[in-house]
């Protein structure tokens, strides 16, 4: 097991190194002279040749990729053109707000949407059921920063129950993870739903039935961890979708965390933030692909024997 | 099965319909109690706190936008004022008018026509435990001459030199009768010789120092900045009334008003008006509200092609509804001015009308757009503020009609600087909070003084020059009024810009929070908050 | 259907598609589909929607209700004249609605076609000759993947700025490496299929046998994923107009008339209630719609 967590980790490094690539290619293009957003006021001809210099602008792009990588692994993010503090110092700042609406979210998807739909696929006739497939329909199909408002509106403005912004507490956390994962939700019902209804049909549920197995025992011992691999792959799928959709719901409940500093940044042009939150980001979607990853080589003992050929 | 599932999926999508109708068909129904019950705003006066308020408390202050920098000659943004000031302390502070009122000097006196010497209270001292002295004192308004946020306020300011410890002696180039008032500005804040000298060196200003009433404790950007109260700041009768403030950024107007309303926050200092009837029936929460200096202007780079020509720039002014930019950016909350040189109402020598141009006129406009012979262009308009975003699709819509298109762009307001220097801002719409002394903001907008810094429009005329040297040679109001109100019909026929309105300004704020004062810019004396 | 029949048949491209379109098999595809009430919904309200944006124009004028402001008449809810209400300037909701609806469409559809054509090159060269071609393609797809479309669009958008043409684009590279991953899966089923062996043997260069039989054999999983990320980019569009990066005023887009009317929602709860309608039912049509086909074209997927 210990050689497939460090084959996977070895393999995570070129990705997120091509990555870093890509986005500082991206990010290398942006029109406009990054000095003038640096100095501000104090622009003039050589403070911006000064700047440049110090900061390498002036050298080829190759050598400015390879000097942000080095720093890179140092846990040097640079720094911010618009603060002068370090970039990592605003993503530490930052990162932890992201965190918690990223877990809450993940949270309320799981914590509702496996159960009900292991329900729902034991008991695919029952009224449950059936509310159960309208609202995984509607639930894919709402957007996040609309949903939000929404839930502002009922829940801030006219009940007065919730906060409808901030991020101090618990209570200012349900609405931002009720928006940002209803669509996985629903995505994470419909999944379990499906794959316990073709579980339950399976040969050897049917032969658990006829030896008289309660259904209560079939459905805990036998399908559950069978009808959880397509979950699974859902969820881990989802959590990059899920860092998408933050920057939406950070913007919607004016939350301080990564999304809002993307948007921030890009805004300001402080192209050393949009790197480092791109990069952070990337890293936890590689990160979280992982965990998802071993999470699946536990349950499903055919991968955990054949773990040494890897995986593509 | 199936059937009954889209029995519900049906009935579900009718709800839904049923619920947005619901929604649409109720607008005007108020949720908080007591209707009937109006609490008119209050207008903010200076106040002492009673023998037994509660001096201890943690004060929540919610704004809109996130400060800058805590070095001060680095911005003239209001947003960061609202914290430097906290933070530092100034020989002069402003008091509701923006008039210079003495923080650290003890007295001063005027030698000559020319040359002014403070005197500076003994004991003074910094937050590091350091005592202050005049060193630091000329030091740090050496700097704010060589920064450009305050530019042309320290132009006519010859020498700064220190006569002893405690006495600190400016000479001016000629009579300059507005210093102590130029020395309030934000970027006059007394920044600690030893402290600002290894700081600069490191660019790294996230830990300052100062002699202010309160010592910085945490920020997080984008989201709050805390600062405690500092016991040993000098005038012992005059320091904070509270324990600590903690100012939070909320960018969205109706979160800010929400969070006063549930108590999260005890004041809002960036009130949005589209909340003004809902509050006015709260009996939680108290309007507070001032007459206002703080100026709402479409601005354009006079030197960029079309805007280098008058009758164009005429044709600007003549085609926006100023009504309208009022209506849609502050809820009709203020008042219009027509006036091309950012004088508010009720500054020194202001002129309601000069020359009586620019009421709304849109035939006129086209008119003149005509005879400059400009077959329209296309352009884009800077924002970075809600309010000014909003005044920006109105004034968008206006100036389609006379053929000129514009794009909205919106960016953070810590570019802005940025986007003036690179002329990379052809037009854009920002507020100004002008002094009650023209010559303190005319200089700085209006002439090569305020060049990459606030003379955002780029406009320079030597005629105008004279004019403000002019107004700056008396001590006489009278003269200098009249002086004023003929550099206004000369910028009316100019028209480097297009002022729009005041805003009345307002603070909101749980009803049992004593100490709330507003100036004509902003609310401010936060030290004064308390329970 | 014998080996040297099928080379005969398809040695044409005309004849291809006359064999291919053969009635029987499309009217069992229709009959399939029509049986699924719920796929049908979709189709009819997505029908609706293209309508509407066709017929934007007859339906309101664009300049004097969709752009043209009345600060007199703003905020008003809705009522006989505005269905929707007004908005902040007195703009006409509904008329920004239907001609919101042209934007949300033209980029939703062209920028999946951008995706398509580029991912649908490299997805079907890699699938086509697999081994290290493929590996060197999938494996740089696969970085892509690993940023969310959204901060990938994002991360573009703010390099490039935010014009119509800038964001169609940075939303189609965006889906381009899921297009490449769908075109490479659907070409790897079909490479080893008789027909392709004997287009080969009969000289067929590559790239005409890619186009001409693998890709048209595999338009049905390609048109499922068409359909549903015309919704996805359409969620983008107005996702990225949300946060202030997508398209600007004055023109009508619903993602930005929900950020501007957000700050007027509390008093004037309709404001975001008619655009973020139109997007929820945009997406949900096109979900059944993409659904349905789904079990139309491959019933074996079906439950």
């Amino acid at each position: 097991m210990i050689k497939y967590v460090v084959k996977r980790l070895l393999e995570m490094i070129p990705i997120i190194f091509a990555l870093t690539f890509v986005v500082f290619t991206i990010m290398y293009f942006t029109p406009g002279d990054p000095t003038a957003v640096i100095l501000g006021n104090e622009y003039t001809e050589e403070a911006s040749m000064r700047i440049k210099q110090e900061l390498g602008l002036d050298k080829p792009f190759f050598v400015q990729f390879v000097r942000y990588v080095g720093n890179l692994i140092r846990g040097d993010f640079g720094m911010s053109y618009i603060t002068r503090a370090p970039v990592s110092e605003q993503l530490i700042g930052r990162f932890p707000n992201t965190f918690k609406v990223v877990a809450g979210a993940m949270l309320f998807c799981v914590a509702l949407g496996v159960p009900i739909g292991v329900f729902s696929g034991t008991k695919p006739y029952s009224l449950l059921s059936n509310i159960t497939m309208v609202i995984g329909l509607l639930g894919v199909s709402l957007p996040i920063f609309w949903l939000g408002l929404l839930l502002i509106l009922l829940f801030s403005v006219k009940l007065g129950w919730l906060p409808s912004s901030g991020i101090e507490g618990f209570s200012s956390l349900i609405l931002p993870s009720i928006a940002l994962g209803a669509n996985y939700m629903a995505n994470i019902m419909r999944t379990t739903r499906s794959s316990m209804l073709e579980v339950i049909r399976q040969d050897y549920i049917r032969t658990a039935k006829a030896k008289g197995v309660s259904q209560r025992n079939i459905v805990r011992k036998h399908a559950l961890r069978n009808a959880m691999m397509p979950t699974i792959t859902v969820i881990g799928m989802n959590i990059g979708a899920l860092l998408g959709g933050v920057v939406l719901t950070e913007t919607v409940f004016s939350i301080p965390g990564t999304g809002r500093l993307l948007v921030e940044s890009i805004n300001n042009r402080d192209t050393p933030s949009v790197l480092g939150c791109l990069v952070i980001m990337a890293v936890c979607v590689a990160v979280s692909n992982l965990i998802v990853d071993l999470i699946y080589a536990y349950i499903d003992p055919q991968i955990k024997s054949q773990y040494s050929g890897g995986r593509g | 099965m199936k059937k009954s599932y889209k029995g519900i999926f049906l009935f579900f999508v009718l709800m839904m319909i049923l619920t947005l109708l619901g929604g649409c068909g109720s607008p005007d129904e108020k949720t908080d109690a007591g209707s009937g019950d109006v609490n008119e705003p209050k207008a903010a006066v200076v106040s002492k706190p009673e023998p037994d308020a509660n001096l201890d408390k943690d004060i929540v202050i919610v704004q809109a936008l996130d400060m800058i920098s805590f070095d001060p000659i680095n911005t003239s943004d209001l947003s960061n004022g609202y914290v430097i000031n906290s933070i530092y302390s100034k020989l002069f502070d402003f008091d509701e008018d923006l008039n210079a009122e003495p923080e650290l000097v003890e007295n001063y006196e005027l030698i000559s026509d020319t040359e002014w010497q403070f005197q500076i209270y003994k004991g003074i001292k910094t937050h590091d435990g350091q005592e202050l002295t005049a060193d630091d004192v000329v030091y740090s308004l050496q700097r704010t001459q060589q920064g450009t946020a305050i530019g042309a306020l320290f132009k006519s300011v010859d020498k700064i030199s220190k006569v002893d410890d405690y006495t600190i002696n400016i000479t001016t180039k000629g009579p300059y009768p507005a210093l102590p008032t130029a020395l309030t500005h934000q970027a006059c804040c007394i920044v600690p010789k030893h402290y600002c000298e290894q700081t600069a060196s490191a660019d790294n200003w996230t830990k300052p120092v100062g002699t202010g009433r309160y010592v910085l404790k945490n920020r997080v950007i984008g989201d709050s900045i805390v600062v405690e109260r500092f016991d040993d700041y000098f005038n012992q009768d005059d320091k904070a009334c509270n324990k600590s403030l903690t100012f939070k950024i909320i960018p969205e107007g109706s979160g800010r008003t929400i969070a006063v309303e549930t108590g999260e926050a005890d004041l809002n200092i960036v009130f949005d008006t589209v909340d003004y009837e809902r509050v006015l029936s709260n009996s939680n929460v108290q309007l507070w509200d001032h007459y206002s200096q703080t100026v709402w202007h479409l601005g354009y780079d006079n030197t960029q092609k079309w805007f280098d020509n008058k009758l164009v720039r005429q044709a600007i002014n003549y085609a926006v509804d100023r009504e309208a930019c009022l209506e849609v950016g502050h809820n009709g909350h203020g008042t219009v001015v027509y006036n091309n040189a950012t004088f508010a109402p009720t500054c020194l020598g202001a002129v309601e009308n000069p020359k009586d141009k620019y009421s709304y006129d849109p035939e006129k406009a086209k008119e003149l757009m005509a005879e400059a012979g400009c077959p329209g262009f296309e352009t884009e308009i800077i924002v970075f503020r809600d309010e000014a975003e909003r005044i920006a699709v109105v004034v968008q819509a206006y100036l389609k009609e006379i053929g000129i298109d514009a794009k909205v762009t919106r960016i953070e307001n810590s570019v802005f600087a940025s986007y003036i220097v690179d002329h990379r801002a052809p037009m854009f719409i920002t507020s100004w909070g002008s002094y009650w002394d023209p010559d303190l903001f005319l200089s700085r907008r209006f002439s090569s003084e305020g060049i990459g810094g606030v003379n955002r429009t780029w406009y320079l005329n030597p005629e105008l020059d004279t004019m403000i040297e002019k107004g700056r040679s008396s001590f006489d109001n009278d003269v200098r009024a009249e002086i004023y109100g003929e550099a206004q019909e000369f910028m009316a026929e100019e028209a480097p810009e297009c002022d729009l309105y005041v805003n009345t300004m307002y603070a909101l704020a749980n009803k049992d929070l004593k100490g709330v004062e507003i100036n004509v810019e902003m609310p401010y004396h936060f030290h004064k908050l308390h329970y | 259907m014998t080996e040297t029949n099928a080379v005969r048949k398809y040695s044409t491209k005309k004849e291809f598609f006359k064999e291919y379109k053969k009635k029987s098999r499309l009217q069992e595809i229709w009959r399939m589909f029509l049986k699924n009430k719920l796929a049908v919904i979709g189709l009819v309200i997505f029908v609706i929607i293209v309508l509407t944006a066709i017929m934007a124009p007859l339906i309101s004028d664009y300049e004097n209700d969709a752009i043209k402001m009345n600060v007199s008449e703003r905020l008003t809810p809705p009522n006989s004249q505005h269905i929707f209400g007004t908005d902040e300037i007195g703009r006409d909701i509904f008329a920004r609605i239907v001609h919101g609806a042209r934007i949300s469409l033209l980029v939703g559809l062209s920028s999946v076609i951008i995706a398509l054509f580029i991912g649908g090159i490299f997805g079907a060269v890699a699938g086509f000759f697999g081994g290290k071609v493929d590996g060197i393609i999938m494996r740089s797809m696969d970085v892509f993947l690993c940023l969310p479309d959204v901060l990938l669009a994002l991360a573009i958008v703010a390099a490039f700025g935010t014009s119509l043409v800038n964001m169609t684009i940075a939303i189609g590279l965006s889906f381009t490496p899921k297009f490449s991953r769908v075109v490479r899966s659907a070409v790897m089923t079909v490479r080893d299929i008789e027909y392709v062996e004997a287009a080969r043997a009969i000289g067929a260069t590559n790239s005409r046998i890619i186009l001409q039989h693998v890709l048209i054999n595999c338009i049905g999983p390609i048109i499922v994923q068409v359909t549903l990320y015309v919704a996805n980019a359409i969620l983008t569009i107005s996702a990225l107009s949300f946060i202030g990066l997508g398209i600007k005023a004055p023109t009508p887009e619903w993602g930005n008339m929900l950020a501007s009317g957000r700050a007027f929602m509390r008093d004037n709860a309709y404001i975001v209630m008619a655009p973020g309608f139109a997007i929820f039912i945009t997406i949900l049509s096109l979900n059944l719609l993409g659904d349905g086909l789904r079990d139309a074209l491959d019933p074996r997927l079906k439950q």
